[in-house]
């Protein structure tokens, strides 16, 4: 199970750098933004995936709350460009 | 190599080659999408180093409010051409790299093999520090001054960025229906999200930082979602803002004068104490790093 | 380790399988799309039935496990219920996402650029990104 856990670990780690890709390459602001909102669910999936693995529970928080403010960063920036 | 090796090694590369595209793009929305990359990697760090209090720091201020803070300075920003580094810049850049990295490895070399006697001084003194959480007892009572300079810093922050605001509230543009009703439902989660790391904080991994940012998601999203109270620069914002640092201060004086001596919190009470200054600390917090975002926000609208 | 927990495991394994599934599925369509709604649609795909399957298998490995958390927690209720919490932020936070950000991509009033389907030399659905893409790489 624990060799599971990593490996699942390791995928979504590698899928964040490829995502990294498109935040970086863009074009668009809105391309980075959807990139940073993919990322952020997966490194939530990461933390939740490392709280089982480590029996931490506050990694379950902190995923909670990168889930939580990625739609804040989301919805901040749509403002933003909505407005010209 | 055992799995975890393998994943221990791709994190680090990550790290490494996140923090590179992150300096390294000449396209400045590139540069800020990958420094937020960076965040979320770090947070994975961080929890793979066992920190979980750094991992949760990390994901609600490094890629949560400063996310927010810069992508919106950014999509203000008018897009412009990508500069390249000069020469200069470059050979700067590397003299400084090669510096820190000097720094750093004396540093690292210096630090002793055995452990450090910290932990087991902790653990001591625990019973009648006011919290079970080791780092809330160290950052609430051991070392309670560094976080009441820490929180006066950003009382300064909050005051040189709403300086930069002279306008009255304007009314907020047309929102969007589904931002309304995301707000809806996002505000309460939020301030409830935030509560809960206040109260955990006690006992586990949380506290008046983490829960802070989270109020200050709440007031940005109420801000974006056009909520009065949160666009508000008026003397409840401030007074609000420089809360935190005020109960801390009272905390000290009152301790200094009647107690043991400055911050000195007797352990009858050491619970109560800490737990109040707190909530209040967070709620400041929160109020302060909301009010940096607005600033932000209705400074550059001022110009068109 | 009794058959129950054996059969656990299995399933756990699966679920997670599923999940890193989609989850690389949604990011190769991040990565491999021509344009933004279809990305959006990748990525959708990874948020919500990605993170699930994956919290599901966890919530599996917790049931089966039990708790086991320093600090003596409610032993496997409070990671499930945290999981699932997860979890449904994530679909909240994906619906709203998606639809802000291809909110300028449908032809309404006030949307800045044309549908897609103009003829002749009209912006064609990769070409819609701010000045600052193409000038990087031409930039000295």
């Amino acid at each position: 199970m624990e060799i599971a856990l990593h490996a699942v670990a390791t995928v979504l780690l590698l899928c964040v750098l490829a995502g990294l890709w498109r935040a970086a390459r863009g074009p668009s602001t809105r391309d980075r933004v959807t990139a940073f909102a993919l990322l952020g669910t997966t490194g939530a999936a990461l933390l939740v995936v490392l709280a089982t693995l480590t029996q931490t529970a506050a990694l379950r928080d902190a995923a909670l709350v990168l889930v939580a403010l990625a739609t804040v960063v989301v919805v901040v920036v749509t403002r933003g460009t909505a407005e010209r | 190599m055992s799995p975890a090796s393998v994943l221990d090694v791709v994190l680090a590369a990550a790290v490494l080659a996140v923090a590179l595209v992150a300096v390294l793009l000449p396209s400045r929305r590139g540069a800020v999408s990958a420094f937020l990359v960076l965040g979320v990697v770090l947070a994975v760090l961080w929890a793979r180093l066992d920190a979980p209090d750094i991992a949760l720091a990390e994901a609600a201020l490094g890629s949560g409010v400063a996310g927010a803070l810069l992508m919106d300075t950014l999509t203000a920003d008018p897009a412009r051409p990508g500069r390249r580094a000069g020469r200069t810049a470059v050979v700067v850049g590397l003299l400084a790299g090669a510096v820190a990295l000097a720094a750093l490895t004396v540093v690292v070399r210096a630090v002793p093999d055995e452990p450090s006697l910290l932990p087991a001084a902790v653990a001591e003194e625990i019973h009648g520090a006011g919290a079970d959480h080791a780092v809330t007892a160290v950052l609430l009572n051991f070392r309670s001054l560094d976080t009441l300079l820490e929180a006066a810093v950003l009382v300064f922050a909050a005051a040189g960025a709403g300086a930069l605001v002279r306008t009255p509230v304007r009314a907020p543009d047309p929102v969007p229906a589904p931002v309304t009703a995301l707000a809806r439902v996002l505000l309460p989660a939020l301030v409830l999200l935030g509560t809960w790391l206040l109260l955990a904080g006690t006992s586990r991994p949380g506290g008046a930082f983490q829960a802070g940012a989270m109020f200050a998601g709440a007031l940005v999203v109420a801000f974006v979602a056009g909520a009065r109270f949160a666009a508000s620069q008026g003397t409840a914002a401030r007074a609000w803002t420089v809360a935190g640092v005020l109960a801390f201060v009272a905390l000290a004086a009152g301790t200094a004068m009647l107690g043991q001596g400055w911050l000195v919190l007797d352990p009858r009470w050491a619970g109560a104490a800490v737990l109040t200054v707190e909530t209040v600390l967070a709620v400041s917090i929160g109020v302060g790093l909301a009010q940096v975002f607005v600033a932000n926000s209705e400074a550059r609208r001022v110009p068109s | 380790m009794t058959a129950v927990v054996a059969v656990a495991d299995v399933l756990a394994v699966l679920l997670l399988a599923a999940g890193c599934f989609f989850v690389v599925a949604g990011t190769l369509g991040l990565l491999r799309f021509a344009d933004l709604p279809t990305r959006l649609h990748g990525v959708a795909k990874a948020d919500n039935l990605g993170l699930g399957f994956i919290t599901a298998g966890l919530v599996v490995h917790a049931l089966a496990h039990g708790g086991g958390i320093a600090g003596g927690g409610g032993g496997a209720g409070g990671i499930v219920a945290k999981l699932v919490l997860v979890w449904l932020f994530a679909l909240l936070g994906t619906a709203a996402n998606s639809h802000l950000l291809a909110a300028p991509a449908r032809p309404e009033p006030g949307a800045e650029e044309k549908p897609e389907r103009e003829p002749g030399p009209g912006p064609g659905p990769e070409t819609t990104p701010e000045p600052e893409a193409p000038a990087t790489r031409e930039a000295p």
